[in-house]
């Protein structure tokens, strides 16, 4: 099982973006790149990177990032490691966790707001992924 | 962790007079026919400080609506802006008092997660119809016109400070838009109530909305001078907007939408006649809430047989109503064919599909299902898969 934000997980979820049909409809004019970020806290010392290239429907890479100054993502979603926990349990709704400031989000929201349906779908694309934490 | 918001409410008869206890610089917004026919002055003669009127508002009001009038208000620097009108004005002076105390915001750019500055201008909405329920919820509906597409932006900021909801604003309602409001609040009670983020403060409301919608909206829209009805049917949409602040409206509003930004029919009568069959094919994910939601109403059937009666509820309210229970007949009274349904239902279908509205429902539809539900909906044929 990949640990969280391991190369292997962030490959693992790049497959499972890659094989939602739905996700490939909904985002089919999405042009942007994503840079997720786990924040410390009690239960993980340093924060954690990973970059994401979704492009048009489609996840074209996927790797670690050690030095976030080194990506210039459009997009950038962080929260506390707790909370990500939470996220991929589906105890937390995406977007109440935006609202509740559990999780924030950076870039163009014009974009974003057009995209909701791929937004919710690609949160679910991580519940596919078996995570060891 | 989640929320429920509201305004002040001041509601009932003569509720326009709170107006006199504030002073200051008022800006109206409104449209040039609610001023012509006096509506506006109805309300306007109760404000107490220097007034400037924006009467621009379009009927599916655009992004840009909102910048012109944020530009006149920026000249005027008021301390209130006032909304008076259905939804559209509503969500115009919404959009108008979050851009100017934020000009650097673009108004297509407001998510629920945007960082706003509130500084200090207050927010009036008083309803001159009674369904959008735009005077008590946090959301704006604008259309973007060069995509034919309703957005719906949600921020707690957007929420008013004071609701005027007083049935001498609509008393002289037409007798079809009293109509096509109502189905409008109906469809926001329901809605609300099988929502995935539903919950205990909304529930409640919703019942009672739902309550007043079936016993008092027939008699409201026959005769206007059923000052009863008039009164419990503006209250039931206020509550209906208070409920999809938190719950959020679902699917019956994801096909409207998109109705409405594609063939322009009356958002109420979208997503009213909309109801019989996205209540028949959500129940798949939402039993145990309709059945729960139809013992309230007087259902006494099980399970699947109550969602059925309830449907038939709504087809009976709908008749009550001189309305079509299907898509076809109320094109027909718009001019809309068969052809240009047909022709329209792939965008339809993705539009719904990727409205906002799907992100509070506890499963998104697949395209295919969203294609039959607007083909059932049209034909009027029972939803059956």
């Amino acid at each position: 099982m990949p640990k969280f934000f391991s190369q292997e997980w962030i490959e693992k979820f790049v497959e499972a973006v890659n094989a939602n049909e739905e996700y490939a409809n909904a985002a089919k004019d999405w042009e942007g790149d994503f840079l997720f970020v786990v924040e410390p806290d009690e239960e993980l010392e340093k924060p954690m990177y990973a970059y994401i290239d979704l492009y048009h429907g489609k996840a074209r890479e996927g790797y670690v990032v050690e030095d976030p100054s080194q990506v210039n993502a459009a997009f950038e979603f962080r929260g506390k490691f707790s909370n990500w926990k939470k996220l991929l349990a589906g105890e937390i709704d995406p977007i109440k966790g935006l609202v509740t400031r559990k999780f924030t989000l950076k870039g163009n929201m014009a974009m974003v707001m057009r995209y909701a349906k791929a937004a919710k779908l690609l949160v679910e694309c991580t519940k596919q992924v078996e995570t060891e934490f | 962790m989640w929320w429920f918001a509201s305004p002040r409410i001041a509601f009932g008869e003569d509720a326009l007079e709170f107006l006199e206890s504030l002073e200051g610089k008022f800006f109206v917004v409104t449209d040039s026919n609610l001023v012509k026919s006096g509506v506006v002055e109805k309300a306007v003669k109760h404000l107490r400080g220097e007034i400037e009127i924006f009467d621009g508002v379009e009927p599916d009001p655009s992004f840009e609506i909102v910048e012109e009038a944020v530009a006149v208000a920026r000249t005027f620097q008021p301390d209130y802006v006032v909304g008076i009108g259905g939804g559209s004005s509503l969500d115009v002076a919404k959009g108008v008092r979050i851009i100017y105390e934020n000009p650097h915001l673009n108004p297509e750019e407001i998510s629920p997660w945007t960082d706003v500055e509130e500084k200090g201008v207050k927010l009036i909405l008083i309803p001159t119809a009674s369904g959008s329920g735009s005077e008590a919820s946090n959301a704006i509906v604008l259309t973007k016109k060069d995509e034919d597409r309703k957005i719906a932006s949600v921020h707690p900021r957007i929420m008013a400070d004071y609701a005027i909801v007083d049935p001498e604003m609509v008393k002289d309602l037409p007798e079809r838009v009293a109509v096509f409001t109502g189905l409008d609040a109906l469809s926001h009670a329901i809605d609300a109530y099988v929502s995935a983020w539903k919950n205990d403060f909304t529930d409640g409301i919703c019942i009672q909305a739902c309550k007043l919608l079936f016993t008092y909206l027939p008699r409201a829209c026959k005769d206007r001078s059923d000052r009863e009805a008039v009164e419990r049917v503006h209250n039931a949409a206020t509550l209906a907007g208070l409920a999809i602040g938190s719950s959020q409206a679902g699917l019956s509003h994801s096909l409207g939408h998109s109705i409405g930004g594609v063939l322009h029919i009356p958002h109420g009568f979208a997503c009213g006649i909309c109801l019989p069959y996205t209540t028949k094919y959500y129940s798949r994910f939402a039993l145990e809430y309709y059945e729960e939601l139809a013992y309230h109403l007087g259902i006494q059937a099980k399970k699947e047989e109550a969602v059925d009666e309830l449907v038939k509820k709504i087809k009976t309210l709908l008749a009550d109503l001189n309305v079509p229970d299907n898509l076809k007949g109320i094109f027909k009274e718009y001019g809309i064919g068969e052809e240009e349904f047909y022709d329209n239902l792939k965008r339809l279908v993705y539009n719904a599909s990727t409205d906002n509205t799907v992100l509070t429902l506890a499963d998104i539809p697949s395209e295919e299902d969203f294609e039959k539900l607007f083909i059932h909906a049209f034909e009027g044929k029972d939803v059956d898969f």
